[in-house]
């Protein structure tokens, strides 16, 4: 039997799936199931008792020009500041094939992030009334908790390098407008997917 | 300079001696200046614009963001400077911008500019992740087209952005590119070959830092604004990108069966760009001069894109081949042995009536031939049509000059007087940024009045408006530097751009822009003086190191005699007994002595440019 090379990470059927999410979409922009990635870590076995679906933001990996102003004015809203470190979606881009990965809080119905939360309720809180998870970076520690236990690659929650608290997608919660990725998104390429719709 | 719009470093790297180090943006008074082509310029006069070959290495290569560079909107745009070697017929310090990923990325990795001085002893490239910077070996890059060279340290760097040139710039070819991803270049000046000429294969870029801006809550107001009226939108700015510009069937073609998507800078909301693909040949972006070779293809669209992706690959500047294709009629008129310039056919004459010009082959055949041989620096169109011209003959040259206005750069809407004067003044074809007059006051005279200019010369028939032409030019003059400073993409940047008079005009919009990301308050006054500041030194080096007089500040003489410059060109021949006595009121209104056209003392005081004054007086060259 022939030797693998060396260095050549082996892929298992997950990451596969995960990683090919925007191709599998391709031409099925509408199937709302194909533009969301699989998990590619153990999902938590427990769930949320009594909290509604929350909604979340979807690619049409179709029509994403790669812009990343998603991620600009992402991390202008939430921080005042630019530059796509503190955005709290990702832009993976193939500029050569217009390929376009868009990476962001999938606000799983069994949220390992918020079980794995040292201070769970306080520091990462699910909102009641829409069934949110988000950050309160007041009383985060920044113990990076959330972002092992997410179960995608990359993460979707992370600690900033500076103000060493957690970030992640929290839908714009607040904004009267809705989520400002998917105001600015002048390709319509970003749609805020109900609840309901999820099922 | 306050903490904001600026990261406050400038990178130096000097490749002979391999030594990087940073210098204060401070040193360089950015308030002043900006960034972009203002900064570029004022690192220049500081080094002593020195009177090197382009070639050279004492040839500094500038690269400057700006203070709008990096936030969200139409401002992801780096400008590149340095002595050009396109520029004809004496080699000139200029410009050329590129947009696409890099610049946002400059500024994340914490620079308002580089400064590449100095020539590497071997083929070396640059990377840029924050503060760690190094240059690596690039023997194995060497050679390689854009593409693969891009897609090679895209993986090596962690998908880093990436300014690569191709083999043209390895060879020297004078009309270079230094391309990002695809179809986001610095095409015009042959900086690739400046590039090439240090042994600089590429610059990798990758920065995770981040920008504070002064006055936050202002700026989302302001971007809100155009949201909301629908300004800040992708639609009509994409027609070009979506519909290529050239043949109506090539266009209608593409669009029904390769175009993919849209592409565009980062960060922009207008995503211009078309991303096409063609299997067999390639994919890539485009969005207008990509097109150049849809007009001699004869309705084929696989010549057409062939061309496009070609050029790229190998790093030419497409705005040229427009210019050489227009310039093969002198092989057509018998004036140029095509062998000469290494071609065995030219489809648009040897296959003429004939469908699709002879087919994809011929299309193929003549565009490897013609692009491999400026690639390789084989050809003597490696040099650029001005120099090819200017070695094959005076009648060669005639047909050169019709099509080539100045600076050896091709003509490039010359439709009327304004725009005329302004290309007499300046280094290059200047009109990648001086819309404002064919798309802005030519067509628009209340938008003109607005700003108290002439214009409607272009509205119903063009017409020639010597009348006061001299307060346009200079306008779009102040505007064409601010443009490049700032930096704001022209697209985004046209007179009628958000016009709601009083209360939005593009002057207002740009000056609150930069106020609100600064902090230093701009007014539509103090802005339009720092784009004079900023003309008026690029006017101070030309005067400095190209000795520049009002002699120089011409078209060819071609342009006074007869109609030239096809299509998008001037409705009668230049009247020279206006044409001088437009240039003496131009040089009053900008404050320039009308004699030699060198810049006075008493305005560069005005401007805060006392130093520069007394530089050019020891030179004995003040005006």
């Amino acid at each position: 039997m022939a030797k693998k090379k060396s260095g050549v990470k082996k892929i298992t059927r997950r990451e596969f799936i995960a990683g090919g999410g925007a191709v599998l979409a391709f031409g099925a922009a509408s199937n709302l199931a194909a533009c969301i990635p699989a998990a590619t870590k153990k999902a938590a076995q427990p769930t949320l008792e009594g909290v509604p679906v929350s909604a979340l933001i979807v690619p049409d990996p179709n029509i994403c020009a790669g812009c990343g102003v998603c991620g600009l004015m992402c991390a202008f809203y939430h921080e005042k500041e630019y530059g796509h470190s503190l955005a709290r979606n990702e832009l993976v881009r193939d500029p050569f094939n217009a390929a376009y990965t868009f990476h962001v809080c999938q606000q799983c119905k069994s949220p390992n992030c918020y079980f794995a939360c040292p201070k769970k309720d306080v520091a990462l809180c699910v909102d009641k009334k829409t069934g949110v998870k988000y950050v309160n970076t007041a009383e985060c520690l920044g113990c990076g908790s959330c972002s092992d236990a997410c179960p995608f690659t990359p993460s979707r929650a992370n600690v900033q390098p500076v103000k060493k608290v957690s970030f992640k997608c929290d839908l714009c919660r607040g904004r009267k407008d809705g989520p400002i990725c998917v105001e600015y998104c002048t390709m319509h390429a970003l749609r805020k997917v109900s609840g309901k719709e999820r099922g | 300079m306050g903490t904001y719009g600026w990261t406050g470093k400038i990178l130096w790297v000097d490749l002979t001696t391999k030594k990087i180090t940073s210098v204060p943006t401070s040193n360089y008074e950015p308030e002043k200046y900006l960034g972009g082509v203002g900064l570029n310029t004022k690192v220049f006069w500081e080094m002593g614009c020195p009177t090197v070959d382009a070639f050279d290495s004492d040839n500094p290569l500038l690269i400057s963001v700006g203070p709008l560079t990096g936030t969200a909107g139409p401002f992801s745009r780096a400008e590149v400077s340095g002595i050009a070697p396109q520029s004809y017929p004496q080699e000139t310090f200029t410009y050329s911008g590129v947009g696409g990923k890099i610049p946002s990325e400059i500024k994340y990795a914490g620079y308002d500019g580089l400064v590449i001085v100095g020539k590497s002893d071997k083929p070396v490239y640059l990377s840029i992740l924050n503060d760690v910077v190094k240059l690596e070996d690039a023997k194995s890059l060497w050679g390689l087209d854009t593409f693969e060279t891009q897609k090679s340290l895209m993986k090596k760097h962690s998908n880093a952005a990436v300014l690569t040139i191709g083999p043209a710039g390895e060879n020297l070819c004078r009309v270079a590119i230094i391309l990002n991803e695809t179809a986001s270049a610095a095409g015009q000046g042959g900086y690739g070959a400046v590039m090439g000429s240090k042994n600089l294969k590429a610059i990798v870029v990758k920065g995770t830092g981040t920008l504070k801006v002064a006055r936050p809550d202002v700026l989302m107001k302001l971007q809100q604004e155009r949201m909301d009226a629908k300004e800040w939108l992708v639609g009509g700015a994409q027609s070009w990108g979506r519909y290529p510009l050239c043949k109506g069937d090539i266009a209608a073609d593409m669009r029904a069966y390769h175009l993919k998507r849209m592409a565009g800078c980062h960060g922009c909301t207008y995503q211009c760009m078309g991303f096409y693909d063609i299997p067999g040949i390639g994919k890539g972006a485009q969005m207008c001069v990509e097109a150049w070779y849809g007009w001699y293809s004869g309705g084929s669209s696989e010549g057409y894109w062939e061309g496009n992706i070609l050029s790229q690959k190998l790093g030419i500047n497409n705005y040229e081949l427009f210019g050489i294709m227009a310039w093969l009629r002198a092989v057509q008129y018998g004036i140029v042995d095509k062998k000469k310039l290494g071609l065995t056919s030219i489809p648009m004459i040897d296959h003429a009536g004939k469908p699709q010009l002879g087919g994809q082959k011929i299309h193929h055949d003549f565009l490897t031939e013609l692009l491999n041989g400026m690639a390789s620096g084989k050809s003597i169109l490696s040099k650029g049509t001005a120099r090819a011209a200017e070695s094959l003959g005076p009648a060669a040259r005639r047909v050169f000059n019709g099509i080539f206005p100045a600076w050896g750069y091709m003509q490039h809407h010359i439709e009327n007087v304004g725009s005329a004067l302004h290309w007499a003044m300046d280094t290059r074809d200047p009109y990648s940024s001086c819309h404002d007059y064919s798309s802005g006051f030519g067509l628009f005279p209340q938008i003109a009045s607005h700003f108290g200019l002439p214009g409607g010369d272009m509205a119903g028939g063009k017409k020639m408006v010597y009348d006061r032409t001299e307060y346009q030019t200079a306008w779009v003059q102040n505007h064409q530097s601010i443009k490049n400073s700032m930096p704001i993409c022209e697209y985004a940047s046209m007179p009628y751009s958000f016009f709601h008079p009083p209360a939005m005009d593009i002057r207002i919009f740009e000056s609150s822009m930069l106020s609100a990301i600064t902090g230093v308050d701009y007014s539509v006054d103090k802005l339009w003086e720092t784009g004079d500041r900023i003309y008026t030194l690029r006017r101070a080096v030309a005067v400095m190191r190209e000795n520049r007089t009002r002699a120089e500040d011409d078209l060819s003489p071609i342009w006074f005699e007869r109609l030239v410059g096809g299509a998008e060109s001037l409705a009668a021949p230049l009247d020279r007994t206006k044409w001088e006595a437009l240039k003496d009121r131009f040089y009053a209104a900008r404050g320039w002595n009308p004699t030699n056209g060198r810049p006075t003392r008493a305005k560069l005081e005005h401007l805060g440019m006392k130093g520069v004054a007394d530089k050019l007086q020891s030179a004995g060259r003040l005006g």
